[in-house]
């Protein structure tokens, strides 16, 4: 347990400190570029002070080290630095603004599509029928394997462009703010309703072949032979003796693809230019407003580690073999 | 006499061939597409395909054109199998050097334990765990890149870890099996074990890394290049999406442009994951369903 | 069959389904229970005597089936019975311990929930306070602690596990109860105390227990009646001690000058060859092939049938009879 905060403490380290180098290593030095927009974005003297400024409030002064200091100070009260194309604006606020979009589409598609897909993967993997094994195994298999960007392609195709039913993207309409009206609500969801199924349709698929393995390799265990040999009745053993032992390695397997979810998330709100954090990344990336770049992928790092051991830490509630070890 | 015996070979070898469908079904469509790319490439040289203007811009499929022009004037079709045979440079390069690395190090993990294994369980697990998709990203932003191969050193920078990971787990369960006592008790040296009894298992295991690593690959390519950091000069999958948004394809109803290369893209991937799947099944008789 | 036999299975066979021929795992097995016996089933690795347990409790899964024969439990042809039918019989009269108990009990339920789920499938409106006490009964009976509810099976030594299995078994006082390899995993001193546990069984409860084993010295031990199986087929049944004295079958000759004594010196003796391949048996006696008896024209021709020699005493043998 220990020993898990501490590798999580190390790795986030070791994130920002990468985050640190990227931009003082790679070659082109991104800084100086940093600095000659400032000069353009309206800045026309270019005066020895405000490049000092500007050099301060990049944490540009000083050598590797001071500004390796000054980074993780700031870092520590919650500030990311000032984004460029969006000038003074700080890179804190603007992911803020974008965050709770991609929380929203995160949550409901890696809630849903783990509890629909492992008992849809259920079903199938018990069902003795071969009809629908043979029917939902193939397609469950074949949109796990499409990604999500590729998904929301075919959906904006399909229901965007030539059924009209659905808008082509963004969060809203334009115009309209979030709000607790039922107008707003209804127009939110219109817009979420395709970026949620691009996620969702691969995520299920995803559970569904994953869960149908493993109760396959459950079914064949020595005690849920034994289940029936005691004459228990078949829906119990399924959702007691079966399912109760399939899931356990279910959610390790949801801790692990956090990361993968969300990095197909973030290529389909691209597709979509819905304002999550995603998009964000992609403007600040066409606009190389790298301290933006650099923040959202210190937030995306931050989460998923988070994220991750929040499972871990649940995990031995769960499964009484790994807590019963600790003793 | 001789052709007797040249044929007798030829069936034994077929014999020992494994017997998987998956296997076959996909490396056939892999190989099927591999050889028509490079067939079509040798008759028609690259720049012809993406030089614009040859032909006129934003046809839709056409007996001319089977599968349209883009807004530049060039045949879609023909952008094809240059994008295929690009994305798969790209996958070998990046499969190739995460397969081995990743092998070396999950290897080396494995066999001398300790802090070593500590270590470099460590690295991998960071590099499992944390998504790869948005550093990439970053990465790709600061540097302004415009050939192939920058972008498969992009994208070998992650490809080492899963490799690693499952190759360490092979030499865990295998260092103990009996016939590694066997053969320390027997008196082969370290480097003899290392060759003779691990390697032919830790072969299989690669093969199907190799392959997943591919798949990885073409399609973290596919994904980086859609975003528009992928190599600037080159014609791959990716790219020619990429193309495709920019010009607004899908908008202005250019449908044949963007999905040319999204279906090209699930076809090799369909292939591949076949493939794979299958090898997992020959190298893991367990996960065969009953009845083959 | 008299009334006395209540278990009495008939003629059964039971294949396994490959891609070219089907194996034969039990061919034509006949063989009867009585009340309150303990009928030992012994053979080799591999000779059906797991398959016939696993049968009679309709747990065959494919590529296995059943190819032919009646399992006359109390009158009732048992497969013949509708699956929820069966399943009211299963644990309530027949009970079973299978082969590998270290894994038959569910890793994410506690012991205590798991026999009590036996108890509940079968009977109703049991308090929970009842079960408990129930529960506690049980584990005592089988020399268990009462702290043992509580636990997790991987928390249990297979000794423990093995007790616990057999707790469950007896849970309902079944009137028979199947043990397949009772004793195998564990070491000698456990496996008398086991083998003690399922003679106390038998004596408290009156059930009747088909102890199934290769372990001779385990038979010999607590069975009352032995059944000698080989690659599938019965080769001999009868009381154990005069079975011992006399052998009818050669292959139960083999298989007890095999068996060490430390009271007698005595020469062990092998015997040559391997069981045969159930796919394609050897024609007429499938013990032909190592029988030191072997008569050219008979054996290899005609299937020998099991039949009654002397009173209570059954062989499959061409010497014996004809």
């Amino acid at each position: 347990m220990v020993r898990r905060l501490i590798s999580y403490i190390a790795v986030m380290w070791l994130a920002v400190t990468i985050n640190f180098m990227i931009p003082r290593l790679t070659p082109g030095n991104p800084i100086q570029t940093i600095l000659n927009r400032f000069m353009t974005y309206g800045v026309t003297q270019g005066n020895q002070e405000i490049v000092e400024e500007y050099m301060r409030r990049f944490g540009l002064e000083g050598d590797v080290f001071t500004q390796y200091i000054s980074y993780l100070r700031e870092l520590l009260s919650g500030r990311l630095g000032m984004s460029i194309t969006n000038f003074p604006a700080p890179v804190e606020d603007l992911i803020m603004r974008s965050l709770p979009w991609t929380m929203f589409l995160l949550s409901i598609t890696t809630l849903v599509s783990w509890i629909a897909g492992n008992l849809l993967g259920a079903i199938v993997g018990w069902s003795r029928s071969s009809k629908t094994t043979a029917i939902i195994g193939p397609v469950a298999w074949i949109l796990s394997q499409i990604p999500y960007y590729i998904m929301a392609l075919i959906l904006i195709f399909v229901f965007a462009y030539s059924v009209r039913a659905f808008p082509l993207g963004g969060a809203m309409s334009t115009g309209m703010t979030p709000r607790l009206s039922w107008e707003s609500i209804c127009d939110l969801l219109w817009h979420a309703a395709l970026p949620i199924l691009s996620i969702l349709i691969g995520s299920i698929g995803w559970w569904v072949v994953s869960m149908r393995a493993m109760i396959s390799n459950v079914l064949g265990e020595d005690y849920i032979m034994m289940a029936k040999a005691k004459g228990l009745k078949s829906s119990y053993i399924m959702t007691g003796y079966a399912l109760k032992n399939a899931l356990l390695p279910q959610v390790t397997g949801l801790a692990l693809s956090l990361g993968n979810i969300l990095s197909g998330a973030i290529l389909a709100e691209v597709v979509f230019a819905y304002p999550g954090l995603g998009w964000l990344l992609w403007s600040s990336v066409t606009g190389l407003d790298y301290p933006m770049i650099q923040g959202i992928l210190l937030l995306i790092i931050f989460s998923v580690c988070t994220a991750t051991l929040f499972i871990d830490l649940i995990y031995p509630l769960v499964d009484p073999r790994i807590r019963y070890e600790r003793k | 006499m001789k052709v007797a015996s040249t044929q007798s070979t030829v069936k034994n070898l077929v014999s020992k061939l494994p017997r998987n469908l998956k296997f076959w079904a996909g490396t056939i469509m892999f190989l099927g597409t591999c050889i028509i790319s490079i067939a079509y490439l040798s008759f028609v040289p690259p720049d012809r395909i993406i030089r614009p203007g040859l032909a006129p811009p934003s046809r839709p499929p056409s007996s001319s054109h089977l599968l349209g022009t883009d807004s530049l004037g060039r045949d879609v079709l023909a952008q094809l199998p240059l994008s295929a045979l690009n994305s798969l440079q790209v996958g070998l390069i990046v499969a190739l050097i995460g397969t081995v690395i990743g092998a070396i190090i999950g290897f080396s993990a494995g066999y001398y334990g300790g802090i070593v294994d500590l270590v470099l369980r460590g690295a991998t697990d960071t590099f499992i765990t944390i998504p790869m998709l948005p550093i990439l990203i970053t990465i790709a932003s600061f540097m302004r890149v415009v050939h192939i191969w920058m972008t498969a050193l992009i994208l070998a920078i992650p490809s080492w870890a899963w490799p690693a990971r499952q190759i360490r787990a092979q030499v865990l369960s295998l260092k103990e099996r009996e016939f590694i006592y066997m053969s320390r008790l027997s008196g082969m040296s370290s480097t003899e074990i290392i060759f003779k009894d691990l390697m032919p298992h830790m072969l299989q295991y690669m093969g199907a890394n190799f392959v997943f690593a591919i798949i990885w690959a073409i399609l973290a390519e596919a994904g980086i290049s859609m975003l528009g950091l992928g190599p600037q000069h080159t014609m791959t999958i990716g790219m020619m999406i990429y193309w495709a948004n920019s010009y607004v394809a899908l908008v202005r109803g250019l449908w044949w442009w963007i999905f040319s290369p999204i279906l090209l893209l699930i076809w090799i991937i369909t292939s591949l994951y076949l493939t794979h799947t299958g090898l997992d099944e020959i190298i893991n008789p367990r996960l065969r369903e009953q009845g083959g | 069959m008299s009334a006395e036999y209540f278990l009495s299975i008939q003629n059964l066979s039971v294949y396994y389904a490959t891609s070219t021929v089907p194996v034969r795992a039990v061919e034509g097995v006949t063989l009867s229970a009585k009340k309150n016996e303990i009928l030992g089933i012994v053979g080799e690795s591999g000779c059906g005597k797991s398959t016939l347990a696993i049968a009679t409790f309709r747990l065959i899964q494919p590529p296995g089936y059943i190819k032919a024969g009646k399992v006359v439990f109390d009158n009732v042809d048992i497969l013949k019975l509708s699956e929820e039918e069966f399943r009211k019989t299963r644990w309530d009269r027949v009970s079973l311990i299978p082969q590998s108990s270290m894994n038959a009990l569910n890793p994410v339920m506690r012991i205590e929930r798991q026999i009590e789920d036996a108890i509940r499938a079968h009977r109703r409106g049991i308090s929970k306070t009842e079960m408990k006490k129930r529960v506690e009964e049980l584990l005592a009976s089988v020399g268990l602690e009462p702290r043992v509810s509580k636990m997790y099976p991987h928390e249990l030594s297979g000794g423990m596990k093995q007790r616990v299995i057999i707790a469950m078994a007896i849970a309902l006082s079944p009137d028979l109860i199947i043990a397949d390899e009772p004793t195998t995993a564990l070491d000698v001193v456990v496996q008398k105390g086991i083998l003690q546990l399922l003679q106390d069984i038998k004596q408290n409860l009156e059930s009747t227990i088909i102890l199934i084993t290769h372990d001779m010295a385990a038979q010999s031990e607590i069975a009352d009646r032995l059944a000698v199986m080989y690659a599938g087929k019965i080769a001999e049944i009868g009381e154990i001690n005069a079975m011992f004295k006399n052998p009818l079958h050669p292959y139960t000759q083999a298989l007890q000058s095999a068996v060490p004594s430390i009271v007698e010196k005595k020469t062990l003796k092998g015997l040559s060859g391997l069981p045969p391949d159930l796919r394609n048996p050897p024609a007429g006696c499938n013990f032909h092939p190592r029988c030191p008896y072997y008569m050219r024209g008979k054996c290899d021709v005609d299937e020998p049938k099991l039949m009654e020699i002397k009173k209570g005493r059954f062989a499959a043998c061409h010497l014996q009879g004809d």
